[in-house]
């Protein structure tokens, strides 16, 4: 497998002066009329509605008994002070309950940001931050996907809901093409793993480590009606906590959606890079004694058909879907490692979304889920959820 | 006189003796046609003024409607121009969620129902030359300040500022 091309950032002294450019700029923005015809709108400042999602799941694996689980609460809040200065916060609770010290919940503060938006093009953008990796990580309410659970790419191979604190800028380019450019806090890979690849290693902008920086973007194109194309990059300096080594993760990912009529189609590739991981698997075999088997190479991609076989608006609204994955954790080993092929799997899934009304949606699935190993058996799972935005 | 004009043009065949049967007849009713001679004028006037009123007469022209549709976290399309002066109907409606519609420096604001819940329209009107800004003005997910798009009004010759 050849190395994705993108370039590994070692020399980050640019990151500091990008994050100062860009406060001065927000600090001092233009005038609007040097800018467009706006005048000032009124409505200013505002508080906008409190919004949210939930996700409310049955997980059913055969030979294991069956979990309900209030999977995800999560409330939004957004204020405008200006029309121009507006503040977005997303904070979620997973699985219901927070314990400390405790592998329960988890209490994360998803999003809050301060958007400056100076101009159609050029928009900056500060606080915690989604990457903007993939299909799911930025479109993730449960009625926008089929699957009572995320995509497995978009959780083993794209760590969604990734996110972390940085600053960047965003905007359109025109012809239908718009981009967002950040740099935030990278990964840190002493928590990557076998099986979940680099999902461990977020900080969370949780008093995360900047001794390097990370650079994201993505480029998307919706000039065609239906169609949405777009193409990610993360690139960042990942062990930080061991000075020693090089180990640089690049994630690539492109992915389009397009939707006529009653038929929805949609697909996303991710491929991850860790460099050095022989050393990275060695250094943590010296702390805990036994070698992670991290990989040098993660690789996933998704299809999927979703066809709206009752389309007279909800609550007469029903979705079926078919949708197959491939991702594996283990794709390309360092040299002197072995794969865990048990980690090499794929997935059918097949199932309906049923809108009770545009914004609830009760999911059903079936899940064949199978693995390389050759030893441990492939899994059959089957899912119910109810999830709602408001 | 009139109603005898009328009469004849109307095609019944006139006799020698006709006018002297009308004036026979006139003396006869001792001068009681009046009242329907005004009421024939009335509807007379009546039906000329209803062909009047249903000619066609020189009228502005039929405002151009524009579909757009929104969906998080986009409008398609998302770059919509339009002349200097001309009348301009939006008419939005969603591919899922509640959204908003809002031009800034345009004073206009409008809520986009839901999927299946019927459109809402905004009319333009009276904008100058320019790019505006265009926005979902309701939060409707984690990539909501992403949806945007731009309104291009261009001068009368052709230009854009």
């Amino acid at each position: 497998m050849t190395p994705l091309p993108f370039k590994t950032h070692k020399t980050l002294k640019t990151a500091p002066a990008l994050l100062l450019a860009a406060v001065c700029i927000a600090l001092f923005p233009p005038t609007a009329a040097a800018q467009d015809p706006q005048t000032a709108d009124t409505g200013f400042p505002s508080t906008g509605p409190l919004s949210g999602y939930m996700d409310f799941h049955y997980n059913k694996a055969d030979g294991e008994d069956g979990i309900l689980d209030f999977h995800r609460f999560v409330l939004l809040v957004s204020h405008s002070f200006s029309s121009k200065i507006r503040f977005v916060g997303e904070l979620e609770l997973e699985h219901a309950f927070v314990e400390g010290l405790e592998e329960a919940g988890e209490l994360e503060l998803e999003q809050a940001y301060v958007d400056f938006l100076l101009s159609r093009w050029l928009n900056v953008r500060a606080g915690m931050l989604l990457m903007p990796v993939g299909i799911i990580n930025e479109r993730h309410e449960p009625p926008v996907f089929n699957g009572v659970e995320r995509p497995f790419v978009d959780t083993v191979i794209v760590p969604t809901t990734w996110f972390d604190a940085g600053a960047g800028i965003h905007g359109l380019l025109g012809r239908g093409f718009r981009y967002r450019a950040f740099v935030a806090a990278p990964l840190n890979a002493l928590e990557f793993d076998a099986e979940e690849g680099i999902r461990g290693g977020r900080q969370k902008g949780s008093q995360a480590n900047v001794r390097n920086i990370a650079y994201t973007g993505r480029v998307e194109y919706l000039g065609v009606r239906g169609l949405t194309l777009g193409a990610s990059v993360w690139t960042g300096e990942s062990a930080f906590a061991v000075p020693r080594l090089d180990t640089s993760v690049t994630v690539g990912e492109f992915d389009a959606r397009y939707r006529r009529d009653r038929l929805e189609l949609r697909g996303q590739f991710a491929h991850v890079e860790i460099g050095d991981a022989a050393a990275l698997n060695d250094s943590l075999g010296r702390f805990v004694g036994v070698s992670p088997n991290i990989a040098e190479a993660l690789r996933g991609f998704y299809g999927e058909a979703a066809y709206r076989v009752w389309n007279r608006g909800a609550p007469r609204d029903l979705v079926a879907f078919l949708r197959y994955e491939n991702f594996d954790t283990q794709f390309r080993m360092p040299q002197g490692f072995l794969p865990l092929k048990e980690f090499d799997r794929d997935a059918f899934v097949t199932g309906v979304t049923y809108y009770a009304d545009p914004d609830v949606a009760v999911k059903a699935d079936y899940i064949y889920l199978r693995n390389q190993s050759g030893l441990l058996a492939n899994r059959h799972l089957v899912n119910v959820g109810l999830g709602w935005w408001f | 006189m009139p109603g005898t004009r009328t009469h004849v043009e109307s095609g019944f065949p006139p006799s020698p003796k006709a006018p002297a049967r009308l004036a026979e007849a006139r003396c006869a009713r001792g001068g009681g046609s009046r009242p329907w001679r005004a009421l024939i004028l009335v509807l007379l006037a009546a039906s000329v003024s209803t062909i009047a009123a249903s000619a066609p007469r020189p009228q502005s022209p039929a405002p151009r409607i524009i579909e757009i549709t929104a969906e998080r976290f986009e409008f398609w399309p998302s770059e919509v121009t339009v002349m200097e002066g001309e009348a301009v109907v939006i008419r939005l409606r969603s591919d899922d969620t509640l959204h908003g519609f809002r031009v800034l420096g345009a004073g206009t604001n409008v809520i986009v129902p839901k999927r299946g819940k019927g459109s809402v329209t905004a009319t333009l009107t009276g904008l100058k030359p320019g790019r505006y800004t265009f926005e979902c003005s309701r939060l409707c997910g984690a990539g909501h300040n992403f949806m945007r798009g731009v309104l291009v009004v261009r001068a009368a010759d052709g230009s854009t500022p």
